[in-house]
């Protein structure tokens, strides 16, 4: 009677309806209805509602993290099998080895092989067994079994059976402090499946940026958060970058994430700014894919990661942060020349407008200077011709109004006149801009006396010599020259007008002047990286 | 040539003598630019001078290379054959006349005529080698003909004619001989040849020549020979010269010569001055600082040193005039020849 009501009650567990109370394993017969009644009242499942385990699994997912490997046990009627659940190396949840179930025989051998039977002996009927032996077996089993990481959640389908009920426990101790829940659905597979593809971001998604250090200049590479832990797809952000003057292939904007201590690179893009202060806009599409929207203009850049590293500099000295540049250029010696002159200087502007951080921080003057007649007495034109420090495009607009003269005169050209103009200028206010005196010439300037060289002396008597000697006493405006070319005579005039570089028209690259003058970096100073906006 | 001294039987006078003077230097050395500026210079002059030409040719000389400097702001072409010009200079000059009792002062004429031959500097190149004594040593037989017979005749007839001056404008270019130091070159064989002339024709004067020599330093407007001289301090300004224009003064302008030799490369400029000590009486010879052209004015009506320089190259190896000329000792050593042929003592 006591044995007959105990195997009911196994067999209420497997099954609860009429083929549970006909199954043949219980002992001392069909139990009647009232018995059978009493049977399945006590072993109403003690079931969590669905929305629990997800809860469960949602928030152990939510705080993974590194290397954490949240191990799913499921216990049922079949077996038990593990499912892990990691960060993937972009970042996003993963399913890292398939849930594989491992059958209640595998575990416990002596069990039935009739799958009726070792459901109900699983479920409580063991009388026949020796029960110790049985804990010890199960335990090794599961011992070997599972390796689980951690958190551990032990979900089990077969709430009250004896022999998983007796797992469930095993393990819970085993993972301390592992949470257990028991449902009484079937299969966790879609469950854990949405939860996965529905989770958030991570690992922090990072941009790459250089940093310099102030003292010694040297360049480093650094991350910096787009995108934290918790940041789902659809999600937007925000990040204020500096680019300083990069290669023809742009700043490159790669997104990496940390992943067991090592950046993983998820994408590369790049591209063209002029060096300024930008706001960078990325939104979150999916694992490793973030999209840049802002600015404009990105793309995939195909080059290799080593090559990218290859190309920053080991220092970055700090960069012109505004410049006045004053172009004297001289508009006589044959129509040729001058239009060779005056196209160096239209092209020069150009470059260093396009790759001056912020417009108004480059301010040109240009002063064309045209010849002094012959004869002071038939000579009432001006000799200096432009206007005085304006933004690019208006000192564009100046250089193409300039005309080329036709000189009666080819030993000098009135670079003293223009000298005048400039250092009246440039001497009394204070210069607090880095200031650069650019002269475009053929001739050298006209001495202010005459003197043995026989070369004319400036109508209005002005010393090139002098001025210049004045602008270096108060100011420290540095002078480079283009010179149509060189001659022995003329050289050492021309290195004083030159004094920082002094280049010869056919062999001058407007870049390379950009960089005599400051405002363009040369090759080693160019960074393909941004930085970050505050330093 | 044809003019020889002559007084003018109308008016009365000692004064009314006609000179011949010759012009002579090495090619480039100024001679045709001289003499275009000696019309501008006769218009220029405080003293009332006239100058007339004497024939057509002489006539259009004057009024053509006055143009060329004064409107075209050019120099004369090089001179590619001899041209015979021939002018007379007219002034009055106050003579005292009078005898004991009754002393006035008139006005009388004063004329002298100017023969000029403008030839072609190359004529005046020494036909030996460059040593003294080979030349003396050919002076005595008669020339062989070695440089054509036509350029030959042409410079038989400018010695011809210079050995028969009266009066001799040497004009020696401090700034070719700097560049070139061959102003002995072409003044050694001319000498020797009017030497053996005037040997010839009994002219010798004691050991000397008979003629008047004014030696010019042309260009005395290039920065070089300005400069040069303003160091020196051989600078002085006349008074009475509204503009202001430095001059050599007339003491200095000997120094300035023989300063002028020390740069010559060659020392030849040295030798042309031996020569002048040795073959011309010291007092028959006078230096001048000139210059055709002048100095630069523009707008200024005084001299500035800071910027006085006329002449400016053209860009086409050529060279091209600033401003206005204001000739300076142009006129001044064709009036002292003038008044020094004129005194009783000359002949
Ligand atoms: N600075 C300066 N240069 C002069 C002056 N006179 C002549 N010259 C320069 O000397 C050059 C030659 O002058 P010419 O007058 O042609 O000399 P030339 O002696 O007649 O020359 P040939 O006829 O070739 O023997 C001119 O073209 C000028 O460049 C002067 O007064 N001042
Ligand atoms: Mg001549």
């Amino acid at each position: 009677m006591a044995r007959r009501a105990f195997d009911a009650i196994a067999a209420a567990r497997v099954s609860p309806d009429e083929s549970g109370r006909r199954m043949p394993c219980i002992r001392g017969g069909m139990p009647d209805r009232g018995e059978w009644e009493q049977a399945v009242l006590a072993t109403r499942p003690d079931v969590a509602p669905e929305s629990v385990p997800a809860e469960i699994l949602h928030q152990a997912m939510a705080a993974l993290n590194g290397s954490d490997r949240l191990t799913v046990i499921e216990v049922t009627d079949k077996g038990i099998g593990a499912t892990q659940v990691g960060v993937g190396p972009l970042g996003w949840l993963e399913v890292m080895s398939a849930r594989d179930l491992a059958d209640w025989t595998d575990l416990l051998p002596m069990l039935s092989p009739d799958p009726v039977v070792r459901s109900f002996q699983l479920a409580g009927g063991i009388a026949a067994f020796e029960h110790e032996q049985l804990w010890a077996t199960l335990e090794r089993a599961l011992a070997a079994l599972i390796h689980a990481g951690r958190p551990v959640v032990i979900v089990s389908t077969v709430s009250g059976w004896t022999l998983p009920e007796r797992a469930v426990a095993f393990l819970a101790r085993r993972y301390e402090p592992a949470s257990s829940v028991r449902v009484s659905s079937r299969s966790l597979g879609p469950l854990l499946g949405r939860l996965v593809e529905d989770s958030a971001l991570h690992q922090p998604y990072e941009l790459v940026v250089a940093a310099v250090h102030p003292a010694s200049r040297e360049v480093m590479l650094q991350s910096r958060q787009l995108f934290a832990v918790g940041a789902r797809p659809g999600d937007e952000t925000v990040l204020p970058v500096r680019c300083v003057s990069s290669d023809e292939n742009g700043t490159v904007l790669a997104i990496v994430t940390w992943h067991d201590g090592d950046p993983r690179l998820l994408s590369t893009n790049s591209v063209k700014l002029r060096p300024g202060t930008y706001r960078l806009r990325a939104v979150l599409d999916g694992p490793a894919r973030v999209r840049l929207v802002e600015p404009a203009g990105v793309a995939p850049d195909e080059r290799r990661w080593s090559e990218l590293l290859s190309l920053i500099p080991e220092r970055l000295e700090p960069s012109v942060a505004a410049v006045d540049l004053v172009c004297g250029v001289e508009l006589g010696g044959g129509r040729e020349a001058v239009d060779a002159r005056l196209r160096l200087i239209r092209e020069l502007i150009k470059i260093l407008d396009e790759e001056c951080p912020e417009p108004d921080l480059l301010r040109i003057a240009i002063l064309g200077y045209g010849d002094h007649a012959l004869d002071a007495r038939l000579d009432d034109r001006r000799v200096v011709r432009g206007a005085w420090l304006a933004p690019a495009a208006e000192a564009l607009t100046t250089l193409a109004r300039l005309r080329a003269v036709e000189p009666e005169y080819h030993e000098a050209a009135p670079v003293e006149d223009m000298l005048y103009e400039a250092v009246g200028r440039l001497v009394p206010a204070a210069r607090e801009r880095k200031t650069v005196l650019m002269t475009v010439g053929g001739r050298p300037p006209h001495p202010p006396r005459t003197n043995e060289s026989g070369v004319l002396p400036c109508r209005h008597g002005h010393d090139w010599d002098k001025l210049l000697r004045m602008l270096e006493r108060n100011t420290d405006v540095s002078c480079i020259a283009v010179v149509d070319g060189l001659n022995t005579r003329d050289r050492s005039t021309w290195l004083r007008l030159g004094a920082k570089a002094l280049r010869e028209l056919p062999e001058t690259e407007p870049r390379q002047l950009g960089m005599d003058i400051g405002v363009l970096v040369p090759q080693v100073q160019r960074l393909p990286f941004p930085l970050l906006d505050q330093e | 040539m044809v003019t020889s001294d002559k007084t003018f039987p109308d008016r009365p006078g000692p004064k009314r003598v006609m000179r011949r003077i010759g012009l002579w230097g090495a090619p480039g050395s100024g001679k045709t630019s001289f003499l275009a500026a000696l019309n501008v210079a006769v218009a220029q002059s405080r003293q009332d001078w006239a100058l007339v030409g004497v024939n057509d040719d002489s006539v259009a000389f004057l009024t053509e290379s006055t143009s060329t400097l004064t409107d075209q702001r050019r120099f004369p072409k090089a001179t590619e054959s001899m041209d015979e010009l021939s002018w007379v200079m007219m002034s009055e000059s106050e003579v005292r006349t009078g005898g004991r009792w009754r002393k006035e002062i008139v006005k009388v004429p004063l004329q002298f005529h100017v023969d000029l031959l403008d030839a072609p500097g190359d004529n005046f190149k020494s036909v030996a080698k460059s040593d003294d004594d080979a030349v003396t040593l050919k002076d005595l037989g008669f020339d062989e003909d070695e440089s054509g017979e036509e350029s030959q005749s042409d410079t038989e007839r400018l010695i011809d004619s210079l050995a028969v001056c009266d009066g001799i404008v040497y004009l020696y270019d401090p700034v070719r001989e700097k560049e070139k130091g061959d102003a002995y070159k072409y003044f050694q064989g001319t000498l020797a040849q009017i030497a053996r002339r005037a040997l010839q024709d009994r002219r010798f004067d004691g050991n000397r020549l008979p003629h008047h020599l004014a030696v010019c330093i042309t260009k005395f407007d290039e920065p070089r020979v300005y400069e040069t001289a303003n160091r020196r301090g051989y600078l002085t300004v006349d008074v009475d010269d509204d503009h202001m224009f430095p001059r050599v003064h007339e003491d200095s302008a000997e120094e300035l010569f023989e300063d002028l030799c020390k740069v010559s490369p060659t020392g030849s400029a040295a030798l042309v001055r031996k020569s002048i000590k040795r073959y011309f009486h010291d007092s028959r010879v006078r230096y001048f600082a000139s210059s055709s052209v002048g100095f630069y004015l523009g707008k200024s009506v005084r001299f500035r040193a800071a910027d006085y320089q006329n002449v400016v190259p053209d860009g086409n190896g050529g060279h091209k005039i600033r401003g206005a000329i204001h000739p300076i000792n142009v006129l001044e050593p064709l009036l002292w020849l003038g008044q020094q042929l004129t005194g009783p003592a000359t002949h």
